[in-house]
């Protein structure tokens, strides 16, 4: 019961924050030509109905091969800004509110924080050697940005983007995942084939676990007691009971698998499979495959929206942003991204 | 036959494996060459993995399992360097198949962690188009590469194999 608490009020948050995004968005667009109708359906909706449905309302796309972040709107699934970036942008965290996106460029080795309603650059920061994965706290007031070279985690304000930290961590770090009570933070340590559990108030690693072959991508589970794990070299996904501290099933998946996204609503885990242009569509309670479905070339970066059925999955070859219905499991739209997109976190505000 | 397995465990021995450290940006190269010749006569000209006597830059292949995924070739390149490269799709009937290099030395090439598709369509003029494409991170793994192992010395050496092979099949075929 401990735990369910702080996981409802992360939802409703979101939906919350959703409310307020979508107010301001309304506000802000009073002077153009077309505002959002569907934002305005989703807000009335919002009011009078319930369960609160509002659709989350950009995606964030970092393009690798052309230093650019894609903003995509989600209600008409159109681009609808291209932001400049730092060099060779990978990873990506979007605040629960929507309002700020973190960028990590490990070329460049910084940090840049967009603002989510205007789509510009609102500050930078060096930071580390090769800044790759990144994450949110729930409370938003702080960022972790794994270095990719220097095997470190940092811990970063999320207002100044100073550092506060520095977190050894295990070779190679990857992805992260925050719980959502905000105490722990989860690191996939992609040379050393584990994950590292950080205590975010000692800030030291207080459990390695042992997984598959090269952990890159993770994600935590709906109810917070599980983590993803993709392993991109054995060909599987692990899956960690947080509890426990343990693996309790390795599912095997596609070639290559690189990203997860798991469904707000049932579950559902989807993993993308790079060398086989597929997504792995896995039951969380039987922790089998249930389906594997061709998705386009080289997909990565993959998340699930916070409230509709759908899930988004960038293809880095195909230089597109699927969207697809998670529960018929049928291609919505492809939508042309810049070059190389890796989309490499919470892209979406609220997903996961 | 024993030759050979000796010769692969000290290839093996001596370089890294197939999934290594490497760098933040993985890299793409894709390239694409019509040949006025029909897909199946292409095809049957590259489809034996263990034969790469279209390349220019190839040559010797050596290695055994014919055209089954998991069968491994060992390449000599001219200038003596070799590639291990392994079969990991093989698609008959639309043309196509994807490999990966188990090892190579990045002298030779200056790639780490490199995929690749090869893949023939058919045009609307009876002809055929070859994509060659491939995804892999730069030669040196760590900050500040030396400039013979950065991002572009690896694109440019792929782009140069895949460029110098389709122009050598559009020869003999046509």
């Amino acid at each position: 019961m401990k735990a369910a608490s702080p996981i409802s009020r992360r939802y409703s948050n979101k939906v919350y924050a959703s409310v307020l995004s979508m107010q301001t968005a309304i506000v802000s667009d009073r002077h153009r030509i077309t505002p959002s109708v569907a934002g305005l359906f989703a807000l009335f909706a919002c009011i009078f109905l319930a369960p609160c449905t509002v659709a989350a309302p950009f995606a964030f796309v970092t393009n690798q091969g052309d230093d650019t972040v894609s903003v995509i709107d989600l209600s008409t699934l159109r681009t609808t800004a291209t932001v400049s970036v730092g060099a060779k942008p990978a990873g990506i965290a979007v605040s629960s509110d929507g309002k700020r996106i973190y960028v990590t460029n490990p070329e460049s080795r910084d940090v840049y924080l967009i603002d989510g309603t205007e789509f510009k650059i609102r500050s930078h920061a060096p930071v580390g050697a090769g800044p790759l994965g990144i994450a949110l706290s729930p409370d938003d007031s702080r960022v972790y940005v794994a270095d990719w070279y220097d095997d470190l985690v940092y811990v970063l304000d999320a207002e100044s983007l100073a550092t506060l930290a520095a977190i050894p961590v295990g070779d190679s770090p990857s992805g992260l995942e925050v719980s959502p009570d905000g105490a722990r933070l989860y690191v996939a340590d992609r040379d050393d084939n584990k994950i590292s559990v950080v205590d975010t108030a000692q800030r030291r690693v207080i459990r390695r676990i042992a997984v598959g072959e090269r952990p890159f991508g993770i994600r935590l589970g709906r109810d917070g007691k599980r983590l993803y794990v993709a392993n991109v070299a054995s060909n599987n996904l692990s899956v960690v009971d947080l509890d426990r501290l343990e693996v309790i099933a390795t599912i095997p998946v596609g070639s290559t698998p690189y990203g997860i996204a798991v469904t707000a609503d049932n579950g559902r885990v989807f993993v993308t499979n790079q060398h086989d242009n597929t997504l792995s569509v896995i039951d969380p309670v039987t922790l089998r495959e249930i389906r594997r479905l061709p998705i386009g070339e080289f997909p990565e970066g993959i998340i699930a929206d916070p409230t509709d059925k759908r899930v988004y999955v960038a293809n880095w070859f195909d230089n597109e942003l699927v969207v697809l219905d998670s529960e018929t499991l049928k291609i919505i739209k492809q939508i042309a991204t810049g070059e190389s997109p890796r989309a490499f976190g919470v892209f979406v505000a609220g997903g996961s | 036959m024993k030759k050979t397995i000796i010769t692969l465990s000290t290839f093996l021995l001596l370089f890294t494996g197939l999934v290594q450290a490497h760098g933040p940006t993985r890299q793409k190269v894709i390239v694409k060459q019509e040949i006025a010749a029909p897909p199946q006569a292409v095809w049957d000209r590259v489809k034996n993995f263990h034969d790469m006597s279209w390349h220019p830059a190839v040559v010797k292949t050596e290695g055994e399992g014919g055209n089954t995924i998991g069968s491994t070739r060992l390449l000599t390149l001219g200038n003596g360097g070799q590639i291990l490269e392994k079969l990991e799709k093989y698609n008959d009937e639309k043309h196509s198949f994807f490999y990966r290099i188990e090892s190579v030395d990045v002298k030779v090439l200056p790639v780490t962690n490199y995929s690749s598709w090869f893949s023939i369509k058919a045009t609307e003029n009876g002809g055929s188009l070859v994509t060659w494409k491939g995804a892999f991170y730069r030669g040196y793994p760590n900050n500040n590469p030396p400039p013979e192992l950065n991002d572009q010395a690896a694109k440019d050496a792929v782009k140069g194999v895949y460029e110098g092979g389709l122009a050598n099949l559009k020869k003999i075929l046509e």
